[in-house]
């Protein structure tokens, strides 16, 4: 009897900084991707997420050279490198969002992350030869919906965090042959990302230890200007006030990470080799942590004689920290 | 059908139709739920007169899914006039534009809109912009935070819809696509002069956001100083009631508005799927709010100050 062929599984870490490349790879990231928030575009449109699904310049690079230097960096190690753009842009954006896409090209990026069919006929027209991801902001729960975005030069899948491993299963099985990732770690959501219509923008802690002559209306006092001063967060993580008079919240305020490290053997033998780490502005250290915890469980999958690895004992050192509610894809879901 | 041409639907989970003469499109399906979306295929009673029926499927479909939705479309259709399937899934535009058993339509939650109704407070005017709120800087200092209006790009993005763009539309047209759909979002529509689509918009309510369980949340209104209107969270969704029609909705490529008669239908008690753990629904599986209570004026709503689709 033939042993199954070894499948190389891929940790597709996040970036907000160049000089992170050489840590991630180090720590066992295969390819990176990084969002793009230039002041020429926060002028226009602000800094919320409206050009790619992470808010502000924290979680974002802001120019140029710094595309440049992300994507020589990634091409001098072998890995790849993706640019989000992965929200839905209006027809008056498109030529913007067309023109950074382009410019990441010609730094030497080798893909984007695309939701928008607009502008994935804009990359066809403008003969890019990005490769295109499908991100999970397309929500693309079946096959017919693979089927529908292959003709726009679509080369890999992020599947939705929603759907069980065996639904993506079913999908790599109708449509072999292709690439498919899934959220590994980080990130975790109540609301389905594709169909959440709340805009991400960065909170500003209001100070209330304030001294007793402090004068809001001194104009001498530094200013930060915002869009939306009044933002109180996202919309899974704000407390609202019920009609019952308890307050509610959607999301969980929990330390702990959304995380699929049990289930990088499942995922691999479902046909899903590339597993995505959410967090772009998270510390380095953090990112490094959350590849490590991958590609451990990869690569005792990957070494795994029986072609699957046995599956992690609940008393296993590495589910020290697991929490109800922060499995991507196990039975507390 | 109004003088202008304007095609009044109501959306009911199950079609019932009480007064027919007062509609000239039947809507019925659930978007937000694949297990209600069959179930309202297998439930739905005959509407007489042959009002035409567009039966609205689910954002979230499997495989197995979609092939069952299909077949009760196709095996429906013998008895109703089922001439539309709006598609809020992706993976739907594409079979059944393929599938030719009913017209396509791009369902309301692919339109790329954005729905979080705070951006209605962007535009000048409505920003805080001489507000000043203490802050402490990242040196440590004290500062203060201020709005600002927002660019004129920005203002004009917040109201446009991504699915207007006239490529895409081409592309979906090659799909069998013709119809597009879009919300009555507080802040108001910008569609491009000449639209090359007709458009439906759903007048009564918004969507903010879908998840893909149900989950446990409180009857009735929620509420955030930083939100202009009230949320509610019903079964899977959360969303916002739309009482009147905002800016932008007279384009005279919007040629039929939907009002739903009932947002708080009973979840099925048997239901294993995922959106099924709790209803918040009173004991009678009856809408408390009546979005819409059965009448219908003859005059246009947007000549309307008050929502038309609110009980007195």
């Amino acid at each position: 009897m033939s042993l199954p062929t070894p499948v190389r599984i891929r940790i597709v870490a996040p970036l907000h900084r160049p000089e992170e490349v050489p840590d991630l790879a180090r720590a066992g990231a295969d390819e990176i991707y990084c969002g793009y928030l230039p002041p020429d575009w926060i002028s226009r449109y602000g800094d919320w997420d409206g050009l790619s699904r992470r808010q502000g310049t924290v979680a974002n690079l802001s120019f140029p050279d710094q595309l440049r230097r992300t994507a020589r960096a990634c091409a001098e190690l072998g890995m790849g490198s993706a640019l989000a753009l992965n929200v839905r842009f209006t027809e008056a954006q498109i030529p913007s969002v067309l023109d950074i896409a382009l410019l990441w090209e010609s730094a030497g990026g080798t893909s984007v992350v695309v939701s928008c069919p607009n502008l994935l006929l804009a990359l066809d027209r403008s003969g890019s030869r990005l490769q295109r991801h499908l991100s999970l902001l397309a929500n693309c729960a079946n096959s017919a919906a693979i089927r529908l975005f292959l003709p726009l030069g679509v080369s890999r899948f992020v599947l939705p965090r929603e759907l069980t491993i065996a639904e993506m299963a079913r999908i790599a099985a109708v449509e072999p042959g292709l690439e498919y990732e899934a959220m590994s770690y980080h990130d975790k959501c109540t609301f389905v990302d594709g169909l959440c219509g709340f805009y991400h923008d960065t909170v500003q802690a209001v100070e209330t230890d304030l001294p007793a002559d402090f004068d809001a209306s001194d104009p001498s006092l530094p200013c930060v200007e915002r869009i939306d001063p009044g933002y109180e967060g996202h919309g899974c993580g704000i407390a609202f006030a019920s009609s019952q008079g308890a307050p509610f919240t959607f999301g969980t305020r929990s330390s702990t990470p959304g995380c699929a490290v049990c289930d990088v053997a499942a995922l691999a033998d479902a046909g899903v080799t590339f597993l995505k780490i959410g967090g772009r502005g998270l510390p380095l250290a953090e990112k490094i942590r959350a590849i490590r915890r991958l590609r451990d469980a990869a690569d005792r999958r990957e070494s795994s004689t029986a072609g699957r690895a046995a599956p992690i004992p609940p008393q296993d050192p590495s589910r020290k920290g697991c929490r109800e509610g922060r499995c991507y894809y196990g039975t507390d879901r | 059908m109004n003088p202008r041409g304007i095609q009044r639907a109501i959306w009911n989970e199950t079609a019932i139709g009480k007064d027919p003469d007062a509609v000239d499109r039947w809507y019925f399906g659930h978007e937000t739920c694949a297990t209600r979306a069959i179930a309202s295929l297998t439930n739905s009673v005959t509407v007489g007169d042959g009002i035409p029926c567009t039966f609205v499927s689910p954002c979230f479909v499997s495989d197995s899914d979609m092939v069952s939705i299909l077949r009760r479309v196709e095996a429906l259709g013998k008895s109703m006039p089922v001439d539309e399937i709006v598609c809020n899934d992706w993976g739907m535009v594409e079979t059944v534009g393929r599938n030719g058993i009913a017209r396509p339509v791009l369902g309301r939650l692919l339109s790329g809109q954005i729905t979080d109704p705070r951006v209605a407070r962007w535009p000048e005017g409505s920003c805080p912009s001489g507000r000043t709120t203490p802050i402490r800087l990242p040196d440590g200092k004290l500062g203060v935070l201020r709005g600002r209006p927002i660019p004129a790009e920005l203002a004009e993005r917040i109201r446009s819809i991504p699915s207007a763009d006239a490529s895409f539309l081409d592309w979906l047209a090659r799909l069998g696509v013709r119809r597009i759909e879009f919300s009555n979002v507080l802040q108001g529509l910008s569609l491009p002069a000449s639209l090359q689509a007709s458009a439906t918009l759903h007048c009564s309510d918004v969507v903010v956001s879908v998840s893909r369980t149900c989950r446990p949340h409180p009857d009735g209104e929620l509420r955030s100083p930083g939100f202009p209107v009230p949320l509610q969270a019903i079964d899977n969704v959360l969303r916002y009631r739309s009482g009147i029609l905002h800016p932008g909705s007279d384009h005279p490529a919007i040629d039929r508005l939907v009002f739903r008669s009932s947002v708080n239908a009973p979840c099925n008690p048997t239901c294993t799927n995922f959106t099924t753990q709790e209803s918040p629904l009173d004991a009678t599986g009856t809408c408390p709010e009546g979005i819409w209570d059965g009448s219908h004026p003859t005059e246009h709503p947007w000549q309307r100050t008050q929502p038309e689709n609110r009980k007195p």
